[in-house]
């Protein structure tokens, strides 16, 4: 259950941006969620609705975007999801993937009251 | 990487909506800000690799669930490579010093880090365990991270090598059940490997397992309690220190 943390880590990204753009409350905070990031989104937003008290972002609502494990093959070129974490190109069986995207997470955007 | 949604693929690839809008006759702005929400934790793992890096020491971040024998390894460990090699430990515990005072035991620097209710250590933590080191005195650091098969695959603490420990008695499925766990490793080791007698534990079959989620891994079975495997653990070590410098 490290979501409290990472909310945390979350919110003060949140507090730094407002700051630096003269904001005043947080309306909508967009955040992209990788699979292989390790954080549960359910549990995010239970811990950003908890820790959002008092803060700057106190009356916002927090968007997760799941992102699926994105992989480029090196063998064949294929692009695509990788499905239940199997780490083999579904065109050619190669094990050789880049993974493009899916293993962090990005906070995209905040919409703000200026 | 696309510089409006955070993603690898170039941005002719897909579209991203307005940004502008009001909401209900108030100004709003919506502003991008597409930064990794762990930064601050990425940036001091790498300044925590440096700094392993300028002292030449190979640091290993030492992962697995409660129990699977990751104290007993690096005591075996320590044992072994005495007077060859020269060793360092940051422990880190929810409760209790009993961890660092076993490594202790073995004339070896040790530091405990307890972590309360956190369920992980992250790169911060293991900062101040660094600097409770004597660095120039040491040529691998281990972090033990808190038991726990979920939460410190979402941290780069600052090692080189990430090792997970999978114990026979865990059963040969886990890596499918916490394969963001396995999938972080450089290399697995599959642990009290003298229980196999005993135990319904197809080691064929969680290879198989551990490389479907991370085709790439090292994977060594051994025992700590028996010394089996111990010696090719301890020649990757060698190697793997011998490549820091």
């Amino acid at each position: 259950m490290h979501e409290f943390s990472v909310a945390n880590s979350l919110l003060r990204l949140i507090e730094e941006n407002v700051r630096q753009n003269h904001g005043k409350s947080v309306i909508k905070v967009v955040v992209k969620v990788g699979v292989l990031s390790g954080i549960e989104p359910h549990l995010l937003k239970v811990a950003f609705d908890h820790l959002k008290e008092r803060s700057v972002a106190d009356k916002s609502e927090l968007i997760i975007e799941v992102q699926q494990v994105l992989i480029r093959c090196r063998e064949c070129g294929y692009t695509g999801e990788v499905e239940d974490y199997q780490f083999v190109c579904k065109e050619c069986g190669s094990h050789q993937l880049d993974i493009l995207d899916g293993k962090d997470m990005v906070l995209k955007s905040i919409q703000m009251e200026a | 990487m696309c510089r409006e949604c955070g993603c690898s693929l170039p941005q002719k690839k897909h579209h991203h909506g307005e940004k502008n809008s009001s909401i209900s006759g108030r100004k709003t702005v919506e502003v991008e800000v597409l930064a990794k929400v762990l930064d601050a934790n990425d940036k001091q793992a790498n300044s925590n690799r440096e700094h392993f890096q300028e002292h030449g020491i190979l640091a290993l971040n030492l992962m697995s669930s409660p129990g699977a024998g990751k104290t007993t390894l690096l005591e075996r460990t320590i044992e072994t490579l005495k007077g060859s090699i020269r060793i360092g430990v940051i422990e880190g515990d929810l409760e209790t010093d009993r961890d660092s005072q076993r490594i202790r035991a073995k004339d070896v620097p040790a530091y405990q880090i307890t972590t309360g209710q956190a369920c992980h250590l992250d790169a911060f933590m293991v900062h101040k365990g660094i600097h409770q080191l004597p660095l120039e005195e040491l040529d691998i650091v281990f972090i033990e991270n808190v038991g726990n098969l979920v939460c410190p695959a979402s941290y780069d603490v600052g090692a080189h090598t990430n090792v997970v420990l999978l114990s026979i008695p865990e059963g040969e499925d886990k890596p499918l059940k916490y394969p963001i766990m396995f999938h972080s490793a450089d290399i697995v080791l599959i642990t009290k490997v003298d229980l196999l007698p005993y135990i319904d534990f197809d080691i064929e079959d969680a290879k198989r397992n551990i490389k479907k989620v991370n085709p790439k891994v090292d994977i060594i079975p051994l025992s700590a309690k028996t010394g089996e495997g111990m010696d090719r653990w301890i020649r990757y070590l060698t190697l793997k220190r011998e490549l820091v410098e």
